[in-house]
Order: structure tokens, then C-alpha cells, then sequence
């Protein structure tokens, strides 16, 4: 969904226009069963971001349109902004969000820590866009570096790829294969039903990494950030904080009073 | 607490632990679905149980899916199952929950959720706090409730802390912390209120898991919103109800409206504004009357309860503005009032709908003036009191009728707070009815849950508890069922007639004279028209209740009028 900054096409263009409106320009990023590419809304003008999922019979259709729903239904800063969705000639399910300029926190990362002041502002910029889907009941279930845009100010952090969400306490509809291993609760690593405190813990993964440069239990956060740290990524669920919303006021506090 | 509607656990989700319980020893082991495991002292035991009485290898489990067995391996101080013997060599089988000895060491399989949410370890206070702060913000945004435990462990903390967890293994969305306080270690327990567990089960379940072992800690109970807005108050009330020893029998919020009241009842109680409490008789006003003095800043001050129904107007004039020496006959000293022995105070007039026209006039004088004349005395005597008054009377009905000052009315309904009745909050049914059998052996059968569920509670609270107590002591083995309720509730409904909940009009009219007469009527009806039962299952006296026959122009059972 976004751009390494060279401009020039790195894929194989497949086709060059999604519907009659948007124009596909280049091929920004492949993950593991999309492509996305930089595109032009005619209709406005404005470059914007197509995911083209492959045509897949194992992908649930209930799941596409949970992804749609749950951007459809947010408006936050810390969100990435639907602006169609659908499906392609083809049979493959496409989304268009808005097209955010910036650096992928995952590469940021590559490159080590952030400054502890950047750190916490990411997390909480992150933790707001969580409470947001949170509100609506939904859980993003797959918050990792590599699905955070860090966008210039104002619009700061955002949150990307809503492929893995769900309803919270809804049956799964699909098995396994959701979410990243490296950020998954392990309540969610054994089959259990969407709940907000997954994100948290990934959060928690999030913010330990942008802290330390690596990723939990490995390297040292600060000492007033550790009980914030040890709460979000308690294998016992209840002593996580409720939702992204209350990570965020933590956060606050923690930037808020002299390290 | 608020009840999630899915249960997802399945069998599949359970695993067989086995618990160990000595002298001074506590262990629990998750256990094979299948396979043998040797129990003994030894190292080379699969599960170790150190404790003198327990041989090297003392006994072998054998777990199957058909069942589980025991094998006493020549042990030097016994194997018994329930009670019995193992011959050395011989199997015996046994069941999740029966008990087994080794030695003098009892163990116990159980059957706990293999997953999800559910306490997995203690945490210190600090971070207990920061969580208990978050779920008062968030119960306090969805108008939910939640409850906070502390358990003291002045002995043995490491014990208590195994058995706690041991505990609530089987419980989700519950917290636990340590603290120590003064020396003393302290446990504290969050229920959150996304807990499907009620309150008095968890309470339970931890007195039971204590209790096996000998340990009977004075729990200290706080519910939120009731005894405390923040989680330090949570935490103070619930340590004072354990220091004070408090029966953990107070109002039991579950329900919305409830918990919406309790919230509104904080709110006043901290200013010195008269507060009203209007609803049927048994819907537990007076309790919420002492709410209001406990979270005011007169808690300190007394809270003075008077029966307005309970004594002849002019005996209750005296009572409450106290009279000079020679005011009457019999007035041989000057007696100080209610009213200024409440000074400082609550004071609370119960059945404030029943109050003559003289006293109406004086106690408006002592809201207007804070001042007070005894009867027979000359001059004015200040108090310094906050009115807290209940009816179930519908008081602007009275007042167009003339029989109610309406500037009293105004005086003393600073709030007016409806008091919903127990067939408005259906939730809080089955929890009540279990706190009233606490302490006893009986069980609610399923049919008998549906018949409290379906029955309409005239009088309420009070009524559930009388016929609590009354199946308590009928039933014989244990199990209550339709036969050990009253008449009137022992048959199910009859599906063609209208059910109770759509026969209650909007709030007001609930205490329209049509109403009161049909529940004196059932009333009546159900105790065979004797009165003083009748009058119990409503929860009024019986001169209420014969006041009532009177008002209503009823006829009064075997004495026709």
C-alpha cells in the first residue's frame, strides 16, 4: 500500500485499470497473497493504493467483505481510508484506499531503534487507530511494523491491511494462517475468538521493537515503560489494558511524566 | 456480572489436573488425556509430592479414554478412595472430584478449561491497580458493574496463593494481585465485568478451595459502582468489609437499571440535597437509604431509621420532635427526638406516604428552618439533618387528592429515584435466590429457575427471600423444586394468559390504585386470606396492610365489613 520512493515500476503490470476509475501506475509492494500498486483516482485525481488479492477459492468471501466493512466503518487519522472496493474482471478481490506517502515502520525499524520519544508517539498514534476499530467492535488481529505507515505530520502512524480482521467474540470463520506469529497472542496462536487485548499484545510487540530495535523478550526498555510493557504483553489476558484506547491514555501518561 | 451471551468451551478444551493437598504442602499438575503416571516422593516419580506420609512410589494413575483408575503401589501408609482402602497392587476407579488419599496427603482430579482467558499468575499491586483503574473507567462508560475480593493471608501466602489460582482456573476475566499491607499480605481479586461468573460464585469457590484446607479468611467484598467510583475506594471498602467482617450480603447489582441507580445514588449522596426513593414495597429502598448516608460526607454522623406506618401519628410526633417534662401525661422528663438524636446525620422516613397532616406541617417547618420545636417546648432547637424518605405510595396522586402537602413533597423529593422492581431487572433474580440459600445445602432445580424467572414478584426482594428461605427448609434432599415454592408459584404459568411483564404500564401508573388493589388481592389469595402472611409476602405490616383493606374498601378475610 505504499512506496519504497524509487517511482519507477517494479512488477509486472497485469493490467492497467481497476474498473473504469482508477488507473494503475506501478507496482509498489507483493506480500503474501496480494499485489499493490500505485494508482490514479480519475474521478479526483488523486494517487491512491488498489490491493489486488489473487483469485483464490480458499479465500472466504465473508472475510473480503469483513476487510471492506471494517474500513468502510472507521474514521481516524491513525486509518488507512476506503474509498472502493470489489472485485476484478478476473474473480480477484480488489480495495482502493487512499494512497499514504511515507516510510513502512518495518523498514524504519531495519535501520534500529527509535528515539524514545518517536517510539511512544508511533505506539499511541497506533493504540488511537486501534481504539477506534475497537469501538466498532472490530479486532485487527495482524498490528506489525510491516502494516504501520509512518506518514508526516499531522497524519502520523497509521495502520494498514485489515485482511486478518474480525468481529470481536465472533466464531472464526477461517483457520489458521491469519495474523503474524512474531506479534500473535498466544490466545490467538491457539484458535480463540477476536478480542481487542490481541491487538494490545501486538501493540505491546510494536512498542517493545520501536523501543529495543528487537523484538520482545530480547534488549531493554526503559524502567518507566516496563510495567506498561509487561501488562501489554502478559500471556494473562485480563491484566492487559481493555483496548487500544486505554493503551493510548498509558502512553500519555508515560510521555507525560519525566522519564 | 454481565453475562456473555456464547460459552465456547467445549470438553475438548478441558484438561485433567491433578491437585495435592497436605498439611502445609499445595501442588497442581496438568495430567496426560492418556497414560499412566506414577505418584510418589521420589525423584524418579512422575509427579513428585513431597510430603513424609507419601511412599517413594507411592500409586499409579492410569488415564483412558474410558475412564481413570489407581493402583496402590505397596505404599507404607494407604491408598483410600472415598473413604476405602486399596489393597497394595489392587486398581480402583475414580472420578474427577472424588477425593483420594495418599498417606495423609489428599488429592483431587479436576477437570479445568485448557485455554482462553483465565488467571495464569499474580500480579504485584501496581500493576493490579493500573488495571483496576481502567475497568472503572470502562464499567463506568457501558453502565456495568464489577466487584473487587481481598482475602487476607496473614499465614501461609504461598499456600493461599496456590489455591487461589487453583481456584479460579476455571474462571475467566478475573484478575489477581498482591500487596502487602502493614506487614500483612494482602491477595486481591478483580472480577471484570465482562465475567459470566456471578459474584457469590467466585466467592464461593474460593471459600470451598480455602475451606478444604482449613483456611477460612474473612473475604472483604466492594462492588462498583456501589461501594466505590475508583479503584482505590474499591480496594479501602472492601478491606474495611473484611476488617468489620461484613456478611457480603448488600444490594446485588447486576442489572442495568441498577447499576444506573447506584451510580445516580453516588452522585447525590455526596451533596446534602432530600432524597426520595419511590417504588413497591421489598424493592429494597431501605438499603439504598443507607447507601446514600454511607457515601455522604454525614457518615460519620447517625443514620436514623423511623417507620412512619409503625406507630400512632401522635406517639410518631413525639418520637421524632421529642417532648418537654409535663408536655403530657406520662411526659415525666424532657426526651431529645429522632430528629435531633440525628443530628449531623441521615435521617430516614420510611413510609413517608403514611404521615398525619399535623406532622406533614412540622417536619416541613424543620426542612425550611433546620430548626425544630419539642412538642410541649417554647423554643426553636436547631438540627442540621438530610432527609432521606421512601413510599410506595404514588405521592402527586395523594397530593391532587389532598391528602399530601405538595411544598413537602417538593422539600423532600431534592431527587426522586424510582426504585425499578424485581420483575423489571430479571437478571438479578437467580443471584438473589442464591444469596438467600447461601450457607445452606439447597440447589435450585431447573424447573424451579424457571418458575422464579417467570413469576411476577409482587413483593419483591423481600418476597424472593421469604420464599428462599421457606424452600430452604422444606426441601429434604437438597434440591428445591416446584413443590417447595409457594402456590401461586409452583405451577408454570398458564401460557394463554398474559404474561406478568406485559401487564406493567409505564412507571407511573404502577401505583395506580388498580394495581395495589390486585396485589393485596393475590396477596390474599395465595395465603388462603391470612393477613399477617399476606402482609409478610408484600412486605408491609399487617396494620398497613388492614389500612389498605380499608382504603381500597376491601373485604376483610373473616371479619366482613
Amino acid at each position: 500500500m505504499l512506496v519504497g520512493g524509487s517511482g519507477l515500476p517494479r512488477g509486472t503490470m497485469i493490467q492497467h485499470r481497476i474498473g473504469r476509475r482508477f488507473e494503475l501506475i506501478e507496482q509498489a509492494r507483493t506480500g503474501g497473497s496480494s499485489s499493490v500498486y500505485r494508482a490514479r483516482d480519475r474521478a479526483t485525481g488523486h494517487t491512491v493504493a488498489v490491493k489486488i488479492l489473487d483469485a483464490d477459492p480458499k479465500i472466504d468471501p465473508r472475510r473480503v467483505a469483513r476487510e471492506a466493512q471494517a474500513l468502510a466503518a472507521v474514521s481516524a487519522p491513525g486509518v488507512a481510508r476506503l474509498i472502493e472496493h470489489g472485485a476484478t474482471a478476473a474473480g480477484q478481490p480488489y480495495f482502493v484506499v487512499e494512497w499514504l506517502e511515507g516510510e513502512l515502520l518495518a523498514d524504519r525499524l531495519a535501520a534500529g531503534p527509535l528515539p524514545r520519544a518517536d517510539a511512544i508517539r508511533v505506539a499511541g498514534e497506533i493504540a488511537l487507530a486501534l481504539g477506534a476499530l475497537h469501538g466498532l467492535g472490530i479486532v485487527h488481529r495482524d498490528v506489525k511494523p510491516g502494516n504501520i505507515v509512518l506518514c508526516p505530520p499531522p497524519r502520523g502512524a497509521t495502520l494498514v491491511d485489515f485482511g486478518a480482521a474480525g468481529i470481536a467474540g465472533a466464531t472464526r470463520i477461517t483457520t489458521g494462517g491469519l495474523g503474524t506469529p512474531d506479534y500473535m497472542a498466544p490466545e490467538q496462536a491457539a484458535g480463540r475468538p477476536p478480542d481487542p487485548r490481541m491487538d494490545v499484545y501486538a501493540l505491546g510487540c510494536v512498542l517493545w521493537e520501536c523501543l529495543t530495535g528487537s523484538r520482545p523478550p530480547a534488549g531493554e526498555v526503559p524502567a518507566d515503560l516496563a510495567p506498561l510493557c509487561e501488562r501489554l504483553l502478559a500471556v494473562d489476558v485480563p491484566i492487559r489494558p481493555p483496548d487500544g484506547n486505554f493503551v493510548a491514555r498509558a502512553l500519555e501518561r508515560v510521555a507525560g511524566s519525566d522519564p | 456480572m454481565s453475562a456473555t451471551p456464547r460459552d465456547d468451551r467445549s470438553p475438548a478444551d478441558h484438561q485433567l489436573w491433578l491437585v495435592a493437598i497436605g498439611d502445609s504442602y499445595y501442588a497442581s499438575h496438568p495430567l496426560p488425556s492418556a497414560g499412566e503416571v506414577e505418584l510418589g516422593r521420589g525423584e524418579e516419580a512422575d509427579i513428585c509430592i513431597d510430603a513424609p506420609s507419601v511412599s517413594r512410589r507411592h500409586a499409579r494413575l492410569l488415564i483412558a479414554a474410558g475412564g481413570i483408575a489407581i493402583e496402590d503401589l505397596d505404599s507404607a501408609n494407604g491408598t483410600r478412595v472415598r473413604g476405602l482402602q486399596v489393597a497394595a497392587g489392587a486398581r480402583a476407579p475414580i472420578h474427577p472430584g472424588e477425593l483420594v488419599e495418599l498417606g495423609s496427603v489428599s488429592i483431587l482430579l479436576q477437570r479445568r478449561a485448557a485455554t482462553g482467558p483465565r488467571p495464569a499468575r499474580i500480579w504485584r499491586h501496581a500493576l493490579f491497580a493500573d488495571r483496576l483503574a481502567e475497568e472503572c473507567e470502562l464499567a463506568a462508560a457501558a453502565d456495568k458493574a464489577f466487584a473487587v475480593i481481598v482475602v487476607p493471608a496473614p499465614e501461609q501466602p504461598e499456600m493461599v496463593r496456590g489455591l487461589l489460582l487453583s481456584a479460579l482456573a476455571s474462571h475467566g476475566e478475573v484478575l489477581l494481585g498482591e500487596a502487602d499491607q502493614a506487614g500483612a499480605h494482602v491477595f486481591e481479586v478483580l472480577i471484570l465485568s465482562a465475567s459470566r461468573h456471578p459474584v457469590d460464585e467466585v466467592v464461593g469457590q474460593i471459600q470451598r478451595e480455602l475451606g478444604a484446607v482449613g483456611i477460612e479468611p474473612r473475604l472483604g467484598i466492594a462492588l462498583f459502582p456501589g461501594d466505590g467510583g475508583d479503584g482505590e475506594a474499591l480496594l479501602g471498602a472492601a478491606r474495611r468489609a473484611m476488617e468489620a467482617g461484613d456478611d457480603p450480603r448488600r444490594p446485588l447489582v447486576q442489572s442495568r437499571a441498577m447499576v444506573q441507580l447506584v451510580r445516580l445514588i453516588e452522585r447525590v449522596a455526596a451533596g446534602n440535597l432530600s432524597v426520595l426513593l419511590l417504588g413497591e414495597t421489598g424493592v429494597g429502598k431501605e438499603v439504598l437509604a443507607e447507601r446514600v448516608h454511607q457515601l455522604s460526607p454525614r457518615r460519620g454522623g447517625r443514620f436514623v431509621r423511623v417507620n412512619c406506618s409503625a406507630l400512632s401519628q401522635s406517639l410518631l410526633e413525639s418520637e421524632l420532635f421529642g417532648h418537654e417534662k409535663g408536655a403530657f401525661t406520662g411526659a415525666v422528663a424532657a426526651k431529645p427526638g429522632l430528629l435531633e438524636a440525628a443530628s449531623g446525620g441521615t435521617l430516614f422516613l420510611d413510609e413517608i406516604g403514611e404521615i398525619s397532616e399535623a406532622i406533614q406541617v412540622k417536619l416541613l417547618r424543620v426542612l425550611e428552618d433546620h430548626a425544630l420545636r419539642r412538642v410541649g417546648g417554647l423554643e426553636d432547637r436547631p438540627v442540621d439533618l438530610r432527609f432521606v424518605a421512601a413510599t410506595n405510595r404514588d405521592l402527586e396522586a395523594e397530593i391532587a387528592r389532598g391528602r399530601f402537602r405538595k411544598d413537602l413533597y417538593y422539600r423532600l423529593a431534592g431527587i426522586a429515584l424510582h426504585v425499578p422492581p424485581l420483575r423489571e431487572r430479571g437478571e438479578e433474580i437467580l443471584p438473589l435466590a442464591q444469596r438467600f440459600l447461601a450457607g445452606t445445602t439447597a440447589r435450585l432445580s431447573e424447573a424451579t429457575r424457571e418458575r422464579l424467572l417467570a413469576y411476577s414478584w409482587p413483593g419483591n426482594i423481600r418476597e424472593l427471600r421469604n420464599v428462599m428461605e421457606r424452600a430452604a427448609l422444606l426441601c429434604g434432599d437438597g434440591e428445591i423444586r416446584p413443590e417447595h415454592l409457594p402456590e401461586g408459584l409452583a405451577a408454570p404459568p398458564p401460557p394463554a394468559a398474559p404474561a406478568p411483564a406485559d401487564e406493567v404500564p409505564a412507571y407511573a401508573a404502577l401505583y395506580s390504585d388498580e394495581e395495589q388493589k390486585r396485589r393485596i388481592v393475590d396477596a390474599l389469595d395465595r395465603c388462603r386470606g391470612n393477613q399477617t402472611q399476606a402482609a409478610a409476602l408484600l412486605g408491609i405490616s399487617r396494620r398497613t396492610l388492614v389500612n389498605r383493606l380499608n382504603r381500597y374498601r376491601l373485604p376483610r378475610p373473616r371479619k366482613k365489613r
